[in-house]
């Protein structure tokens, strides 16, 4: 049988013998001189090996090939998307998982038995958390490739390790706390549950780097895992939601209300970071006129679908008569201000897309930061302080959107359509003259 | 896909004579403000080496990497042998083999492990991989290098193993994006020996080039790209007892000469060249003998009477003239 060619290459370059020698040395140095900090030290040795490092050489996998120019040798074969994802994947990341292998083995060696199976189950907690957090970069390292941009790697290695390490504390904290978890009414041993989620988020985390690496492959996808995984999420955050009677229509309500926020996180993700290009919308406007439905889905901007999904479930929670409630510590149901925001989320996208089609090479993304916020915040509260409160409102209707969710609607609405108006008109002149 | 490649077995894949082993038709390519592509359609035959040429800008490295699957046009369709292209890029890539104008190499591999790679990921049979490796290091003149860091190795033999990538899966067609930029003489005669030799194989070839003097050298067709239109494509006559352009040169002017060769009915396309005049002579060695004598004849001091030879250049230039003559 074929060893799967990517995988291999990655090995030539990342299990040298003399690493194979060296890791194991090291690592067992240091558990024997800080022995005392066992099992702890273990634990953080796999973090800092098999997530950060490992992370970093995943997305290293991708980056550096089109650093170096290789990439279309990879574009160029004849290897599908799921076997270069995965040889990339457990070959870049080989040493890692080597190095967090021993350190694993230290950590399940070290302490007393007692404890035993509650290790077992936090170090499954981090190998899918090592898995996910490898497959996030490898899925930012693809997106980042196609924006073209020059990934300036020291700045990013010192971001990612700077929120790696906020990430940990909070891990560690989710890790030291012995309370269990309630979920959809279940009762959920802590660390069972965490070692649960990580795997299927680590298992959505593989699923978006191979979709990423079918895009970067020319391996048309059709937006339904996507789709798929913004449910999912609104599905799993409303298993923590409390304070309502746990009817199936309530359930139901704040399902739909916590998928409409995944699909607007997400259509913000996806438009932000993928490529602004006029002639993919031309395109999937010629496959529209053509009657090529299926290939139209196949070509619009990723972003599109989970608007079109936040648009629907807006209506859902509009139509159910849901009434939003917004705590201090979170948004417990979004409820009819849900559609209010898919509009707000649009005419982002929108002004998003005037920029980018207007000036290219421009930094059309941070000017597009700068526009939002002051429409959102700073004008609004110019506004206010005028005492111009009804003005204020007609710029960021945000007591509206618990209060009257449908002029809010109609505000945002509005605003939708100033902004589609300039971006088509970008689009247009973007297009070469002769059409 | 075969698991041996032709240059694994040594022999010669047979010429599938007036077969178009690329096809493609209306294709257009958009950037914004700027349309690469328009409407560009032209058939390749097998076994055959087209020089892809036209200014800066003109389109051809879009094209080619069109051709190749690695980018997608807005409208068209590209079908090389036999596949798809756009629908179906990553199967087409098994008939099709690429060079980018910048291309990569794994620097930190050896040049065995960098084909051994190659040729996997591109499904060459893993029993026939070092075999296929091997010969093809030999074709290239690697096979000493083997054991040597690609990073280690000189412009010329990187030029060789980015070459070697491309043509190891014994693809049917090869597209090579300016694979003579950056070396010397003796290299480029080199590589010119290369692509004779792989046409000889059965591969068919599209370079694309500056220099069009190299181009000439090795190519059977030429194909013009200007302002993402196709201006000509056509074969070029490496034959040169068959040129059926004429130049003819007499000492002083003489009205009699012009009157002969208006009233030759085996002469057409008559010009006024530099130092005489030109003219398409739809005739054998007998009949320029013919003419020859009846100038002579007539009293006439010839002092030149040869066939045209235009290089790929002139012919270039000549192409791009005729199509600026149109525009005004």
């Amino acid at each position: 049988m074929m060893m799967n060619p990517e995988l291999k290459r990655n090995l030539w370059l990342e299990l040298s013998a003399h690493r194979l020698i060296l890791a194991p040395v090291v690592i067992f140095a240091i558990a024997f001189a800080a022995r005392a900090m066992l099992p702890s030290l273990a634990l953080f040795g796999f973090v800092l090996i098999a997530v950060f490092w490992g992370a970093r050489q995943a997305a290293a996998a991708v980056i550096e090939e089109a650093r170096e120019r290789t990439w279309d040798i990879q574009r160029m074969s004849s290897m599908d998307p799921w076997a270069m994802t995965w040889g990339k994947l457990l070959g870049a990341t080989s040493i890692a998982w080597y190095g967090g292998a021993i350190c694993l083995v230290i950590y399940l060696g070290s302490g007393s038995g007692a404890d035993q199976g509650q290790r077992l189950m936090t170090a499954g907690s981090v190998v899918f958390g090592a898995l996910l957090a490898q497959t996030a970069a490898m899925t930012a390292g693809l997106v980042g490739m196609r924006l073209q941009r020059r990934i300036n790697t020291r700045f990013s290695n010192t971001l990612l390790v700077v929120v790696l390490l906020v990430v940990l504390g909070q891990v560690l904290d989710v890790f030291d706390a012995t309370d269990g978890i309630l979920w959809y009414g279940i009762a959920a041993d802590r660390l069972t549950f965490i070692a649960c989620s990580t795997a299927v988020f680590a298992a959505w985390g593989i699923i978006g780097a191979y979709r990423a690496m079918c895009t970067e492959l020319q391996v048309r996808t059709t937006p339904w895992l996507w789709i798929g995984f913004a449910l999912f999420i609104g599905l799993y955050a409303t298993g923590f939601s409390t304070g309502f009677e746990p009817t199936l229509t309530n359930i139901a309500m704040r399902a739909a209300s916590n998928a409409a926020v995944a699909a607007i996180v997400l259509s913000y993700v996806a438009a932000f970071s993928a490529p602004r290009d006029p002639i993919d919308y031309r395109r999937v406007l010629r496959s529209l006129i053509g009657g090529r439905i299926k290939r139209a889905v196949e070509e619009m901007p990723l972003w599109s679908s989970s608007a079109m999904l936040a648009l629907f479930l807006g209506l859902v929670n509009l139509a159910g008569g849901s009434a939003p409630y917004l705590s201090n510590e979170r948004f417990d149901n979004l409820g009819s201000a849900a559609l209010a925001l898919a509009f707000m989320m649009l005419r982002d996208v929108a002004l998003l897309t005037y920029f980018s089609f207007s000036s290219p090479a421009r930094r059309t993304v941070g000017m597009t930061v700068i526009y939002i916020l002051m429409l959102d915040a700073l004008i609004p509260a110019i506004l206010k302080l005028a005492n111009l409160d009804l003005l204020a409102t007609v710029v960021m209707p945000t007591s509206a959107m618990y209060d009257t969710p449908i002029s809010a609607v109609v505000v945002f609405a509005v605003h939708l359509v100033i902004a589609a108006t300039l971006a088509v008109r970008a689009y247009r002149a973007a297009l070469p003259s002769f059409n | 896909m075969s698991a041996a490649g032709f240059i694994n077995n040594g022999a010669a894949r047979p010429f599938d004579d007036c077969i178009d082993v690329i096809e493609t038709s209306g294709l257009i390519y958009e950037y914004p403000r700027l349309r690469a592509l328009d409407d560009v359609s032209f058939s390749v035959e097998a076994g055959t080496i087209t020089a892809l040429v036209g200014p800066n800008g003109a389109g051809k490295t879009t094209l080619m990497r069109c051709l190749a699957g690695m980018d997608r046009p807005l409208a068209g369709s590209i079908v090389v042998n036999g596949v798809d292209v756009i629908e179906e890029p990553r199967r087409s890539h098994e008939s099709i083999g690429y060079l980018s104008d910048f291309f990569g190499l794994y620097d930190d591999l050896t040049v065995g492990q960098s084909l051994t790679y190659v040729a996997s990921a591109n499904g060459v049979d893993p029993s026939g991989v070092a075999s296929v490796v091997n010969q093809t290091a030999t074709d290239l003149g690697l096979a000493e290098r083997l054991d040597q860091r690609a990073g280690d190795l000189s412009r010329g033999l990187r030029q060789r193993v980015a070459i070697a990538h491309a043509i190891i899966h014994a693809p049917r067609v090869v597209i090579l994006d300016e694979p003579a930029s950056g070396l010397d003489p003796e290299a480029r005669y080199e590589l010119g020996e290369l692509f004779l030799n792989l046409r000889s194989r059965g591969l068919t070839l599209l370079i694309s080039s500056h220099i069009l003097s190299e181009l000439e050298a090795y190519s059977t067709h030429m194909l013009i790209l200007r302002e993402g239109r196709l201006i000509e494509h056509r074969a070029l006559d490496t034959n040169l007892e068959s040129r059926s352009q004429m130049e003819i040169e007499i000492v002083g002017e003489d009205t009699r000469l012009i009157a002969t060769l208006e009233g030759h009915d085996r002469i057409s396309a008559l010009e006024r060249s530099e130092h005489g005049w030109r003219f398409v002579f739809a005739g054998g060695a007998s009949d320029r003998a013919a003419l020859l004598r009846t100038l002579v004849d007539l009293g006439l001091e010839v002092s030149s009477f040869a066939p045209v030879t235009e290089d790929l250049q002139q012919s270039y230039l000549r192409s791009i003239g005729r199509l600026n003559d149109d525009e005004s």
